[in-house]
């Protein structure tokens, strides 16, 4: 399905983007550099999730490690990881499957409900709460097809009926031909409340090419969740001062935990 | 103007139907008008006896007046300067004296005064044969010596026009930047940093009028027509009392009067602009005009292209400056300056992006009697950026303005031959519309209106220059400045959290909030001996009109908010110590100057913070402490085949904020340690002249990772301090060739040939990080570097 194209999501950057490379042009350019990174101490890391759409649910839990290390993993075994919905007095236990990997099955979370994770580690116990909102469904998906200065550019679009009078955010992950990208994609309402909304899944370097099979989770999400990620996609290099994104974990560690209803679709590139 | 009208005509109305509230909020004044009382009181025993001299110094070629011309008399050695209308009083005992009138590169003049009574005097120096000597400073060369000012630059056009610049386009503003003291706020940017402060605590004038945004194209080109201009002083401290509204410096540009003698043009063809100007009398010897425009023409060649996207596409910008001037009487003179220009960029049919400001200053100069020189300014300024998306389903805009008008009486009044007094009322209304969103129907945005803010700005100064012996002189005053946050509107209160504890709901001309500040200001100057001197300065500056960014870029779409419930005035208290000595005939100035600025109320941001489009952007600010210190060096070669200067500053600004980096202090974006600049012109021939500039600073402090993670399988960065590491060191050289037509004739062209970045570095614009594309376990930092080697050639010719 072909779809308007509107490069409105970011009228402020698309215009300076246009400015930049047209005065730049001439001579920007860009080379690969050595740097001398401190080396801080080691922080704990929690990444977890429960969604609507499954009963298997994992929490990866890992430690930073230096910038200058050849891999960014760094799995942390042993922890204990508990999840509980909020007014029940059941807690429910992840196993480790394979190290810092914990995993849960034939737990159904649903939307509405709370969740809170508890995560002891090396005699230090962390926690996370977060709300699943309901699902919202994906109306259409379709092509974008964008000319800029001779380039066509094809971004793939999703259409949904944003629910009226509340607050909604989203998060989408997009995956290209069964290969997940792993680029972030997180939204909100401000400017659309109650609209039907042609959301343009943009990324510079997600080139998707005529025949690319794309699909999209669309992610409801909490208003913290959407924090934490709206933090990491406001770390761009024209920021004045990147900074951690704001966990909803306690004691300063970093990820999040986030329980999210799902909505999927899938297209062809056009 | 024209397009203004409207919003003038408003902004005039609400003016009278609130100057009513300024009447109830005249309390605050009561302690000043006892002030100026005390002050004419202890002036009033020197009127005795004395006869005065009164005038205005002109240029005989043109009749441009000579800001701070100097003014001599031989027998009694006293002395003044001609204030910025070329204005000068002297009070002298009856007698027969010899008056030498002088200014840097003018022949001076001398003439015998049989003086028995009050007596009108003007003076017209002819210009100095250019070709013996190059003058560079337009400033007097004692002034730096015996004048109680300190932490000001001047800065000539003539330098202006010599030193090369990126692409040939000679600006003001990267002028500047070689001062000590000044730092460019990144590669080839017209933004620049005073001791430390943030861009938006420049006060930017041109004619008096506040010029909201100095640059074009997204900071690479200055707003200022170099042809248009006069005369450039950069306050860096001690700021006069008749200046305030922002912490860190006060740029005062003026623009030209236009000749009164004959009609003229001049103009060039460069890489990235034309310029053209017209000036000539309106009445000969008694008025004169000057219009000046610019204008790019890069978007020309889009026009070739075949693509219909990119041949719809537009990009420019352009400026017009226009000043007029007429004496009605030989007390009265009038003076109208307009400065109008906009960007302008759209892509194909479906985007636009316009920004510009305008400025208008009505000033009518009136001499009161000889000693008592009065000036009334009308002063509106504006600034507006329109965005529009037009797609089928899609249709959107969204404007922002602020603007602000502005009433001005200030009065000179020279009270004897060692002291002068000043003082004025300033009584501005800003306000401001911010971005909303005006949606159609079909969109898929909905229309967002967020609320104007207005404000009013009164203050009221006196200062009093005063030189009790021959080697002791000062400068102290006050200003004071109160802030009124008024109605109609919404406004919140919000916790630290940036949640809403309070709402309260006011009418039109209902007053939100105010606050009021004492500003006082001194400076005392002790000359050690004819060639030296030392000088202390402490003053305070405060300031109500705040620009929010986030972006290392400064873009026209960046918030301005005004004081408020939420947001306290920003402040800042200096102090200063320099020594200043002249060498060799005056042929050598140097000046060291270490300074120590405390800010209050500092504005910061929340991670992620939202500042576009936001009601509640109030909510996203955090507020913090600043200190700045330093010490500046100038050694400069005023005169000479070969002249120029050194500068070098060694300095520091840090901030604190609760909620930032655990609360520690951190290095400022623009804590820069070391600084340099070189800039030399030689004059080779008649005909061919070198100029050659070097700087060198330490990168700005940045925040980079100290560690890394995973995240849904994206390297993410972690990171532990704000602004804990540096950029790389920065460096470059530029050259420049003038090549002028053979001497003689009405007409007279010149070639300017530049080259920017001579050996070609790659300086680091921007640094960041990445997973090496074959193997996302690796991760790479990788630097952007902009402007390679640049060379540029320009055009110049004049009639």
């Amino acid at each position: 399905m072909k779809m308007e194209s509107a490069r409105k999501n970011k009228p402020f950057y698309s215009g300076v983007i246009l400015l930049i490379v047209l005065l730049l042009g001439l001579s920007a350019c860009e080379e690969v550099i050595d740097i001398k990174l401190k080396d801080a101490d080691q922080v704990l890391v929690i990444e977890g999730g429960v969604s609507n759409s499954e009963t298997t649910h994992y929490v990866y839990i890992s430690k930073t490690v230096p910038f200058s290390s050849n891999s960014t993993n760094n799995p942390q075994s042993g922890a204990n990881v508990k999840i509980q919905e909020e007014g029940s007095s059941a807690a429910r236990t992840f196993s480790e499957v394979s190290p810092g990997r914990y995993r849960i099955n034939n737990y159904q979370a649903s939307p509405g409900r709370t969740y809170k994770l508890t995560v002891t580690f090396e005699n230090e116990q962390y926690e996370a709460t977060s709300t699943m909102p309901p699902p919202i469904a994906i109306d259409s998906i379709g092509t974008v097809t964008d000319s800029f200065f001779g380039d066509e550019e094809k971004t793939v679009a999703v259409v949904y009926q944003d629910p009226p009078g509340e607050k909604n955010y989203f998060r989408y992950l997009v995956s290209v031909n069964g290969k997940p990208s792993n680029f972030v994609f997180a939204y909100n309402d401000k400017f659309n409340d109650g609209k039907k909304v042609q959301r343009n899944l943009y990324h510079e370097d997600l080139d998707l090419a005529v025949g690319d099979y794309v699909e999209v989770e669309q992610h409801c999400i909490d208003q913290a969740v959407y924090t934490y990620f709206n933090g990491i996609q406001s770390n761009n290099p024209g920021s004045a001062a990147p900074a951690n994104p704001t966990s909803n974990f306690n004691k300063g560690v970093l990820g999040y935990f986030s329980a999210h209803s799902v909505t999927r679709a899938a297209t062809t590139i056009e | 103007m024209f397009v203004t009208f409207p919003g003038f005509l408003r902004l005039w109305k609400s003016i009278k139907r609130e100057a009513y509230q300024f009447i109830l909020n005249a309390e605050a004044l009561k302690p000043f008008i006892v002030l100026v009382n005390i002050f004419l009181f202890l002036f009033s025993f020197s009127f005795a006896q004395q006869i005065t001299l009164s005038g205005t110094v002109r240029d005989a070629s043109s009749g441009e007046t000579l800001i701070g011309a100097s003014i001599k008399v031989k027998e009694s050695a006293s002395g003044v300067s001609a204030n910025s209308y070329g204005f000068y009083s002297l009070s002298l005992p009856k007698g027969n004296y010899t008056v030498q009138v002088s200014s840097v590169g003018y022949t001076l003049q001398e003439q015998e005064v049989d003086l028995n009574q009050d007596l009108r005097l003007d003076f017209s120096l002819a210009p100095a044969n250019q070709l013996e000597e190059v003058e560079i400073n337009a400033v007097s060369s004692r002034e730096q010596i015996e004048s109680p000012q300190m932490g000001v630059n001047k800065i000539s056009i003539k330098e202006v026009n010599n030193v090369p610049v990126l692409f040939g386009e000679r600006d003001v503003l990267k002028t500047i930047q070689l001062l000590p003291g000044v730092l460019s706020a990144g590669e080839g940017n017209s933004g620049f940093f005073v001791r430390g402060g943030t861009t938006d605590q420049n006060l930017i004038l041109l004619d008096e009028a506040m010029v909201y945004n100095a640059s074009h194209l997204l900071g690479f080109f200055s707003t200022f027509n170099s042809d248009a201009i006069k005369d450039v002083n950069l306050y860096k401290g001690g700021m006069p009392a008749q200046y305030g509204g922002r912490l860190a410096s006060v740029l005062d540009v003026n623009m030209l009067d236009g000749n009164n003698q004959r009609f003229g043009m001049d103009g060039g063809i460069g890489l990235i602009a034309s310029r053209l100007k017209v000036e000539g009398p309106i009445k000969k010897g008694k008025g004169s005009f000057m219009l000046s425009g610019r204008r790019t023409y890069a978007d020309l060649f889009l026009k070739l292209s075949s693509d219909t996207s990119v041949n719809n596409s537009v990009l420019y910008f352009y400026d017009l400056n226009l000043k007029a001037n007429y004496q009605l009487n030989r007390n009265n003179t009038l003076y109208l300056s307009g400065y109008f220009g906009k960007d302008v960029l759209g892509y194909a049919s479906d985007f636009d992006f316009d920004w510009g400001n305008a400025t208008g200053t009505l000033r009518w100069n009136h001499v009161f009697s000889s000693r008592l020189f009065s000036n009334t300014s009308l002063i509106y300024s504006d600034f507006k950026y329109n965005v529009g998306v037009y797609t089928d389903n899609n249709d959107l805009k969204i404007n922002s303005r602020i603007q602000n008008l502005n009433l001005k009486q200030d009065f000179h009044y020279f009270s004897s031959n060692h002291s002068n007094l000043r003082f004025g009322l300033n009584l501005m209304r800003q306000e401001i519309s911010p971005a909303g969103i005006d949606a159609s129907a079909q969109s898929d945005i909905n229309s967002l209106l967020i609320e104007n803010r207005q404000g009013y700005e009164l203050a009221a100064y006196i200062s009093h220059e005063w030189k009790p012996t021959a080697r002791l002189s000062f400068i102290y005053g006050l200003r004071l400045n109160s802030f009124l946050l008024m109605g109609p509107g919404e406004f919140n209160t919000y916790d630290a959290e940036g949640d809403i504890i309070q709402t309260r709901i006011y009418g039109s001309g209902k007053l939100v909030k105010s606050y009021v500040n004492p500003e006082p200001r001194f400076s005392v100057n002790y000359m050690l001996n004819e060639n030296s001197s030392v000088k202390a300065s402490y003053n305070r500056n405060t300031q109500n009109l705040h620009q929010l960014t986030n972006t290392t870029s400064s873009l026209p779409t960046d918030a301005w908010v005004l004081s408020s419930n939420n947001i306290k005035p920003q402040i800042a208290d200096q102090g200063a110590l320099g020594y200043y000595r002249n060498f060799d005939n005056d042929q050598y100035e140097f000046a060291a100057e270490v300074y120590y600025k405390d800010m209050q109320n500092q504005i910061d941001y929340k991670n992620a913070a939202d500042l576009q489009a936001n009601e509640h952007v109030e909510a996203e600010l955090v507020y913090g402490v600043g200190k700045s210190y330093g010490i500046e060096f100038l050694l400069k070669k005023r005169t000479g085949r070969l002249n120029g200067w050194l500068s070098y500053t060694l300095s520091r600004s840090k901030r604190r904020f609760d909620e930032v980096n655990n609360g520690n202090w951190f290095a400022a974006r623009q804590d820069r340690i070391h600084n340099i600049a070189i800039v030399g012109m030689y004059k080779f021939s008649d005909r061919w002249s070198f100029s050659g500039t070097f700087v060198y600073y330490t990168g700005n402090a940045v925040t980079f990772p100290s560690g890394k993670y995973s995240i849904g399988g994206k390297s993410t960065w972690y990171y532990t301090e704000r602004n804990g590491y540096r950029m790389p060191n920065y460096h470059r050289l530029d050259l420049g060739a003038t090549l002028e037509s053979k001497p003689g004739g009405r007409f007279k062209s010149s070639w300017t040939f530049g080259l920017y970045n001579v050996y070609n570095r790659k300086n680091a614009y921007i640094i960041d990080f990445r997973e090496n594309k074959n193997d996302a376990n690796i991760t790479e930092a990788y630097k952007v570097a902009l402007f390679g080697i640049i060379p540029s050639v320009t055009w110049n010719f004049k009639f």
